[in-house]
Protein backbone atom coordinates (compact mmCIF):
# COMPACT_ATOMS: atom_id res chain seq x y z
CA UNK A 1 0.00 0.00 0.00
CA UNK A 2 1.53 3.65 -0.87
CA UNK A 3 2.27 6.13 1.72
CA UNK A 4 0.14 9.12 1.67
CA UNK A 5 0.66 12.57 3.16
CA UNK A 6 -2.37 14.15 4.48
CA UNK A 7 -3.24 17.70 4.78
CA UNK A 8 -5.60 19.88 6.63
CA UNK A 9 -6.50 21.98 3.63
CA UNK A 10 -8.84 24.62 5.45
CA UNK A 11 -8.73 25.55 9.51
CA UNK A 12 -8.73 29.09 10.61
CA UNK A 13 -7.44 30.31 14.53
CA UNK A 14 -7.84 32.85 16.60
CA UNK A 15 -4.94 34.60 14.99
CA UNK A 16 -6.72 36.35 12.23
CA UNK A 17 -10.18 34.28 12.07
CA UNK A 18 -12.78 36.09 14.50
CA UNK A 19 -14.93 33.75 14.98
CA UNK A 20 -12.40 31.00 15.56
CA UNK A 21 -11.30 29.64 18.98
CA UNK A 22 -8.88 27.52 18.80
CA UNK A 23 -4.90 28.87 18.56
CA UNK A 24 -2.03 27.56 16.13
CA UNK A 25 -0.20 26.04 18.75
CA UNK A 26 -3.40 24.52 20.18
CA UNK A 27 -3.63 22.75 17.04
CA UNK A 28 -0.61 22.18 17.22
CA UNK A 29 -0.59 20.16 20.49
CA UNK A 30 -3.40 18.82 19.48
CA UNK A 31 -2.42 16.93 16.41
CA UNK A 32 0.86 15.47 18.18
CA UNK A 33 -2.01 14.06 20.38
CA UNK A 34 -3.73 12.20 17.54
CA UNK A 35 -1.04 10.71 16.44
CA UNK A 36 -0.11 8.77 19.41
CA UNK A 37 -3.57 7.45 19.10
CA UNK A 38 -2.11 6.44 15.46
CA UNK A 39 -3.97 9.07 13.11
CA UNK A 40 -1.36 10.33 10.33
CA UNK A 41 -1.81 14.51 10.24
CA UNK A 42 1.75 15.75 8.37
CA UNK A 43 0.27 19.53 8.03
CA UNK A 44 -2.14 21.93 8.20
CA UNK A 45 -2.90 25.39 5.99
CA UNK A 46 -4.09 28.27 8.00
CA UNK A 47 -7.11 29.76 5.61
CA UNK A 48 -8.32 32.35 7.89
CA UNK A 49 -11.29 34.53 6.36
CA UNK A 50 -11.10 37.43 4.16
CA UNK A 51 -7.28 38.17 4.48
CA UNK A 52 -4.20 37.11 3.91
CA UNK A 53 -0.97 38.28 6.22
CA UNK A 54 2.07 37.60 4.27
CA UNK A 55 4.51 38.86 7.31
CA UNK A 56 3.11 35.90 9.91
CA UNK A 57 5.48 33.12 9.90
CA UNK A 58 4.84 30.17 12.14
CA UNK A 59 8.13 27.89 11.30
CA UNK A 60 9.31 27.91 14.95
CA UNK A 61 6.00 26.03 16.33
CA UNK A 62 5.87 24.03 12.79
CA UNK A 63 9.26 22.61 13.97
CA UNK A 64 9.32 22.71 17.86
CA UNK A 65 5.85 20.61 17.06
CA UNK A 66 7.15 18.88 13.77
CA UNK A 67 4.14 19.63 11.70
CA UNK A 68 3.74 21.68 8.86
CA UNK A 69 1.91 24.73 9.04
CA UNK A 70 1.35 26.68 5.56
CA UNK A 71 -0.69 29.76 4.70
CA UNK A 72 -3.38 30.34 2.52
CA UNK A 73 -6.87 32.19 2.42
CA UNK A 74 -10.65 32.18 2.36
CA UNK A 75 -12.13 34.71 0.27
CA UNK A 76 -15.69 35.12 -0.75
CA UNK A 77 -16.95 35.62 -4.00
CA UNK A 78 -20.41 35.91 -5.79
CA UNK A 79 -20.32 31.68 -5.89
CA UNK A 80 -19.56 31.29 -1.99
CA UNK A 81 -16.30 30.80 -0.25
CA UNK A 82 -12.97 29.82 -2.39
CA UNK A 83 -9.46 28.41 -0.72
CA UNK A 84 -6.86 30.40 -1.83
CA UNK A 85 -3.31 28.63 -1.60
CA UNK A 86 -0.21 30.58 -3.17
CA UNK A 87 -1.13 33.87 -2.70
CA UNK A 88 0.95 36.13 -4.43
CA UNK A 89 1.26 40.12 -3.68
CA UNK A 90 -0.59 40.86 -7.21
CA UNK A 91 -3.50 39.58 -6.19
CA UNK A 92 -3.43 41.23 -2.71
CA UNK A 93 -3.22 43.86 -4.80
CA UNK A 94 -6.04 43.32 -7.58
CA UNK A 95 -8.60 42.08 -5.03
CA UNK A 96 -9.65 44.04 -1.80
CA UNK A 97 -9.91 40.37 0.19
CA UNK A 98 -12.85 42.18 2.85
CA UNK A 99 -15.23 42.36 -0.14
CA UNK A 100 -17.65 39.46 0.50
CA UNK A 101 -18.49 39.23 -3.25
CA UNK A 102 -15.32 39.23 -5.77
CA UNK A 103 -15.90 37.77 -9.18
CA UNK A 104 -15.13 34.35 -8.61
CA UNK A 105 -13.83 34.13 -12.48
CA UNK A 106 -11.38 36.38 -11.83
CA UNK A 107 -10.67 35.10 -8.95
CA UNK A 108 -9.72 32.13 -9.88
CA UNK A 109 -8.36 33.20 -13.37
CA UNK A 110 -6.09 35.53 -11.04
CA UNK A 111 -4.44 32.73 -8.89
CA UNK A 112 -4.29 30.59 -11.38
CA UNK A 113 -2.30 32.94 -13.50
CA UNK A 114 0.07 34.32 -10.46
CA UNK A 115 0.90 30.88 -9.88
CA UNK A 116 -1.18 30.03 -7.04
CA UNK A 117 -4.06 27.40 -7.07
CA UNK A 118 -8.18 28.14 -6.03
CA UNK A 119 -10.73 25.48 -4.62
CA UNK A 120 -14.25 26.14 -4.42
CA UNK A 121 -15.03 25.83 -0.62
CA UNK A 122 -17.72 23.86 0.78
CA UNK A 123 -19.05 23.33 -2.20
CA UNK A 124 -22.38 21.25 -0.79
CA UNK A 125 -23.55 23.95 1.73
CA UNK A 126 -25.95 26.23 0.79
CA UNK A 127 -25.81 30.10 -0.36
CA UNK A 128 -21.59 29.85 0.66
CA UNK A 129 -20.91 26.61 -1.58
CA UNK A 130 -20.86 26.67 -5.68
CA UNK A 131 -23.71 23.44 -6.22
CA UNK A 132 -25.98 25.71 -5.09
CA UNK A 133 -24.98 28.63 -6.87
CA UNK A 134 -25.33 26.23 -10.36
CA UNK A 135 -28.13 24.80 -9.86
CA UNK A 136 -30.40 27.62 -8.82
CA UNK A 137 -27.97 30.36 -11.12
CA UNK A 138 -26.71 28.28 -13.79
CA UNK A 139 -23.17 29.71 -13.05
CA UNK A 140 -20.50 28.57 -15.03
CA UNK A 141 -18.09 25.57 -13.64
CA UNK A 142 -15.38 26.69 -15.10
CA UNK A 143 -12.98 28.00 -13.86
CA UNK A 144 -13.02 25.98 -10.96
CA UNK A 145 -11.01 22.74 -11.29
CA UNK A 146 -10.86 21.50 -7.56
CA UNK A 147 -13.98 21.94 -5.02
CA UNK A 148 -13.68 20.76 -1.20
CA UNK A 149 -15.75 18.21 -1.02
CA UNK A 150 -15.41 16.51 2.08
CA UNK A 151 -15.70 19.41 4.90
CA UNK A 152 -15.66 19.35 8.31
CA UNK A 153 -18.33 21.85 8.85
CA UNK A 154 -20.85 20.63 6.80
CA UNK A 155 -23.27 17.93 6.83
CA UNK A 156 -23.63 14.41 5.78
CA UNK A 157 -25.79 15.73 2.87
CA UNK A 158 -23.96 18.51 1.97
CA UNK A 159 -21.05 16.61 1.45
CA UNK A 160 -22.40 14.01 -0.38
CA UNK A 161 -24.05 16.58 -2.72
CA UNK A 162 -21.04 17.75 -2.70
CA UNK A 163 -19.74 14.42 -4.47
CA UNK A 164 -22.46 14.22 -6.83
CA UNK A 165 -21.92 17.41 -8.01
CA UNK A 166 -17.91 16.91 -8.82
CA UNK A 167 -18.51 13.30 -10.06
CA UNK A 168 -20.79 15.14 -12.69
CA UNK A 169 -18.52 17.96 -13.60
CA UNK A 170 -15.15 16.23 -13.39
CA UNK A 171 -14.05 18.27 -10.52
CA UNK A 172 -10.68 17.02 -8.30
CA UNK A 173 -11.99 17.09 -4.61
CA UNK A 174 -10.07 17.78 -1.75
CA UNK A 175 -10.92 17.54 1.74
CA UNK A 176 -10.50 20.32 4.63
CA UNK A 177 -12.05 20.30 8.58
CA UNK A 178 -13.07 23.68 7.90
CA UNK A 179 -11.43 24.35 11.62
CA UNK A 180 -12.80 26.52 14.21
CA UNK A 181 -12.12 24.88 17.28
CA UNK A 182 -8.85 22.66 18.30
CA UNK A 183 -10.64 18.93 18.64
CA UNK A 184 -12.13 19.24 14.57
CA UNK A 185 -8.60 20.18 12.90
CA UNK A 186 -7.73 17.32 10.63
CA UNK A 187 -11.41 15.85 11.22
CA UNK A 188 -11.06 15.84 7.27
CA UNK A 189 -8.01 15.82 5.21
CA UNK A 190 -6.21 15.48 1.71
CA UNK A 191 -4.36 12.97 0.58
CA UNK A 192 -1.27 13.34 -1.55
CA UNK A 193 1.24 10.86 -3.04
CA UNK A 194 4.20 13.39 -2.21
CA UNK A 195 5.62 14.79 0.49
CA UNK A 196 4.23 18.60 1.08
CA UNK A 197 6.75 21.00 3.15
CA UNK A 198 5.78 24.03 1.16
CA UNK A 199 3.08 26.20 -0.16
CA UNK A 200 5.14 25.52 -3.44
CA UNK A 201 4.84 22.05 -3.20
CA UNK A 202 1.08 22.34 -1.98
CA UNK A 203 0.00 23.58 -4.92
CA UNK A 204 2.20 21.65 -7.66
CA UNK A 205 0.63 19.06 -6.03
CA UNK A 206 -2.91 20.43 -6.29
CA UNK A 207 -1.97 21.18 -10.46
CA UNK A 208 -1.19 17.54 -10.64
CA UNK A 209 -4.75 16.04 -9.88
CA UNK A 210 -3.47 13.56 -8.02
CA UNK A 211 -5.46 13.88 -4.06
CA UNK A 212 -8.41 12.93 -2.83
CA UNK A 213 -10.57 13.41 0.47
CA UNK A 214 -9.95 11.47 3.60
CA UNK A 215 -11.83 11.81 6.95
CA UNK A 216 -9.08 11.41 10.09
CA UNK A 217 -10.35 7.95 10.92
CA UNK A 218 -9.68 6.66 7.29
CA UNK A 219 -5.65 6.99 7.73
CA UNK A 220 -5.46 4.97 11.14
CA UNK A 221 -4.08 2.41 8.89
CA UNK A 222 -2.96 4.25 5.62
CA UNK A 223 -5.65 4.36 3.31
CA UNK A 224 -6.00 2.77 0.06
CA UNK A 225 -6.46 4.28 -3.52
CA UNK A 226 -10.05 5.39 -3.95
CA UNK B 1 -25.25 12.62 34.89
CA UNK B 2 -21.09 12.47 36.58
CA UNK B 3 -21.10 12.18 40.22
CA UNK B 4 -17.59 11.50 40.20
CA UNK B 5 -15.01 14.47 41.28
CA UNK B 6 -12.86 15.52 38.91
CA UNK B 7 -8.99 16.08 39.52
CA UNK B 8 -5.83 17.74 37.73
CA UNK B 9 -4.01 14.87 37.99
CA UNK B 10 -5.93 12.85 35.98
CA UNK B 11 -6.39 15.03 33.23
CA UNK B 12 -4.74 14.31 30.32
CA UNK B 13 -4.83 15.94 26.79
CA UNK B 14 -7.77 14.39 23.99
CA UNK B 15 -9.58 13.00 27.22
CA UNK B 16 -13.18 12.78 25.68
CA UNK B 17 -16.31 12.66 27.92
CA UNK B 18 -19.75 12.71 26.40
CA UNK B 19 -23.52 12.88 27.23
CA UNK B 20 -26.66 13.05 25.31
CA UNK B 21 -29.91 14.40 25.61
CA UNK B 22 -32.85 15.20 23.44
CA UNK B 23 -33.99 18.98 23.93
CA UNK B 24 -37.89 17.61 23.60
CA UNK B 25 -40.56 20.63 22.76
CA UNK B 26 -41.54 19.69 26.39
CA UNK B 27 -38.36 21.06 27.93
CA UNK B 28 -38.16 23.91 25.67
CA UNK B 29 -41.51 24.62 26.94
CA UNK B 30 -40.39 24.35 30.20
CA UNK B 31 -37.63 25.98 29.76
CA UNK B 32 -39.21 29.12 28.30
CA UNK B 33 -41.28 28.98 31.29
CA UNK B 34 -38.81 29.24 33.83
CA UNK B 35 -38.57 33.37 32.48
CA UNK B 36 -41.90 33.92 30.29
CA UNK B 37 -40.05 37.18 29.17
CA UNK B 38 -37.48 34.95 27.07
CA UNK B 39 -40.49 33.85 25.36
CA UNK B 40 -38.90 35.30 21.96
CA UNK B 41 -39.52 37.38 19.28
CA UNK B 42 -43.33 36.36 19.00
CA UNK B 43 -43.34 34.89 16.04
CA UNK B 44 -43.28 31.05 17.14
CA UNK B 45 -39.97 29.95 16.92
CA UNK B 46 -39.56 28.25 19.91
CA UNK B 47 -43.02 27.05 20.22
CA UNK B 48 -44.03 25.61 17.10
CA UNK B 49 -42.63 24.01 13.13
CA UNK B 50 -45.18 26.56 11.41
CA UNK B 51 -43.68 29.69 13.20
CA UNK B 52 -40.19 28.15 12.84
CA UNK B 53 -40.86 27.45 9.11
CA UNK B 54 -42.33 31.41 8.91
CA UNK B 55 -38.85 32.79 9.49
CA UNK B 56 -37.16 30.15 7.23
CA UNK B 57 -36.20 27.49 9.73
CA UNK B 58 -36.87 23.87 9.25
CA UNK B 59 -38.71 22.95 12.54
CA UNK B 60 -38.70 24.72 15.87
CA UNK B 61 -35.42 25.47 17.39
CA UNK B 62 -33.87 25.27 20.66
CA UNK B 63 -33.59 28.96 22.16
CA UNK B 64 -29.98 29.66 22.35
CA UNK B 65 -29.56 30.36 25.93
CA UNK B 66 -31.12 26.87 26.47
CA UNK B 67 -28.02 25.55 24.38
CA UNK B 68 -26.03 27.31 26.70
CA UNK B 69 -27.32 25.70 29.08
CA UNK B 70 -27.06 22.43 27.75
CA UNK B 71 -23.52 23.03 27.41
CA UNK B 72 -22.97 24.43 30.77
CA UNK B 73 -24.18 21.19 32.42
CA UNK B 74 -21.91 18.94 30.67
CA UNK B 75 -19.10 20.94 31.71
CA UNK B 76 -20.28 21.09 35.37
CA UNK B 77 -20.88 17.32 35.10
CA UNK B 78 -17.37 16.42 33.30
CA UNK B 79 -15.63 18.31 36.36
CA UNK B 80 -17.73 17.82 39.37
CA UNK B 81 -19.13 19.77 42.12
CA UNK B 82 -15.51 21.19 43.29
CA UNK B 83 -14.41 22.10 39.73
CA UNK B 84 -14.54 25.76 38.75
CA UNK B 85 -16.16 26.87 34.97
CA UNK B 86 -13.80 30.15 34.67
CA UNK B 87 -14.84 31.12 31.45
CA UNK B 88 -17.64 29.20 28.66
CA UNK B 89 -17.52 30.67 24.87
CA UNK B 90 -19.86 29.59 22.25
CA UNK B 91 -20.10 30.35 18.66
CA UNK B 92 -23.75 29.09 17.75
CA UNK B 93 -23.25 27.66 13.78
CA UNK B 94 -26.50 26.16 13.09
CA UNK B 95 -30.37 26.26 14.59
CA UNK B 96 -30.41 23.31 17.35
CA UNK B 97 -33.62 21.21 16.40
CA UNK B 98 -36.19 20.63 19.13
CA UNK B 99 -36.12 16.87 18.89
CA UNK B 100 -32.61 16.13 17.43
CA UNK B 101 -30.62 13.57 19.63
CA UNK B 102 -27.66 15.03 20.43
CA UNK B 103 -24.09 13.99 21.56
CA UNK B 104 -22.42 16.48 23.57
CA UNK B 105 -18.60 16.52 23.87
CA UNK B 106 -15.91 18.06 25.70
CA UNK B 107 -12.49 17.43 25.04
CA UNK B 108 -9.37 18.14 27.06
CA UNK B 109 -7.19 20.41 24.93
CA UNK B 110 -5.13 21.50 27.28
CA UNK B 111 -4.05 21.42 30.71
CA UNK B 112 -1.42 23.78 31.78
CA UNK B 113 0.14 24.74 35.58
CA UNK B 114 -0.80 28.58 35.86
CA UNK B 115 0.24 31.38 38.28
CA UNK B 116 -3.53 31.22 39.72
CA UNK B 117 -3.98 27.49 39.93
CA UNK B 118 -4.44 24.73 37.50
CA UNK B 119 -6.61 25.10 34.35
CA UNK B 120 -7.82 22.95 31.74
CA UNK B 121 -9.10 23.89 28.47
CA UNK B 122 -11.98 21.98 26.88
CA UNK B 123 -13.67 22.30 23.28
CA UNK B 124 -17.29 21.34 23.52
CA UNK B 125 -20.08 20.80 21.20
CA UNK B 126 -23.08 19.56 20.69
CA UNK B 127 -23.45 16.83 17.64
CA UNK B 128 -26.57 15.75 15.57
CA UNK B 129 -27.42 12.69 13.92
CA UNK B 130 -27.24 14.81 10.13
CA UNK B 131 -23.24 15.14 10.98
CA UNK B 132 -23.70 18.58 12.27
CA UNK B 133 -22.17 20.57 14.64
CA UNK B 134 -24.55 23.19 15.62
CA UNK B 135 -22.80 24.38 18.91
CA UNK B 136 -19.20 24.70 19.40
CA UNK B 137 -17.17 26.56 21.58
CA UNK B 138 -14.44 26.17 24.62
CA UNK B 139 -14.23 26.31 28.12
CA UNK B 140 -11.38 27.23 30.93
CA UNK B 141 -11.94 25.17 33.83
CA UNK B 142 -10.38 25.05 37.30
CA UNK B 143 -10.06 21.60 38.60
CA UNK B 144 -8.65 20.58 42.61
CA UNK B 145 -5.71 18.94 43.25
CA UNK B 146 -5.49 15.51 45.10
CA UNK B 147 -4.54 15.81 48.84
Amino acid sequence: MPDYYYFDLHSHSTDASDDAGGTVEGYLKWIVARRKKGYKIDGIVLTEHRQFDPTVDYTDLAEQYGVAVLKGAEVETDIGHVLAYGVDPRFTSQFDLSNVSLPYQDVFNAMYDYGGFAVGAHAGRPRIGLEEHYRLRGVSVPPVKVVEQLNGGSNDEENGRALVFAKEHGLGRVGGSDAHFVSAIGRCLTAFRRPIRSIEDLVQELKSGEFFPVTVEQTLAGHGDE
Amino acid sequence: MSEAQRYFEDVDLGDEYAESMTPTPELVRDFLALNPARGGPGDGRFTSDEGARSIGMRAAIVPGVMSMSIISRLVEDWMGAEGTLHSLDVSYRRPVLQGDELKLQALVTDADETPEGPRVKLDVYMENARGERPLQGTAVVELPRKA
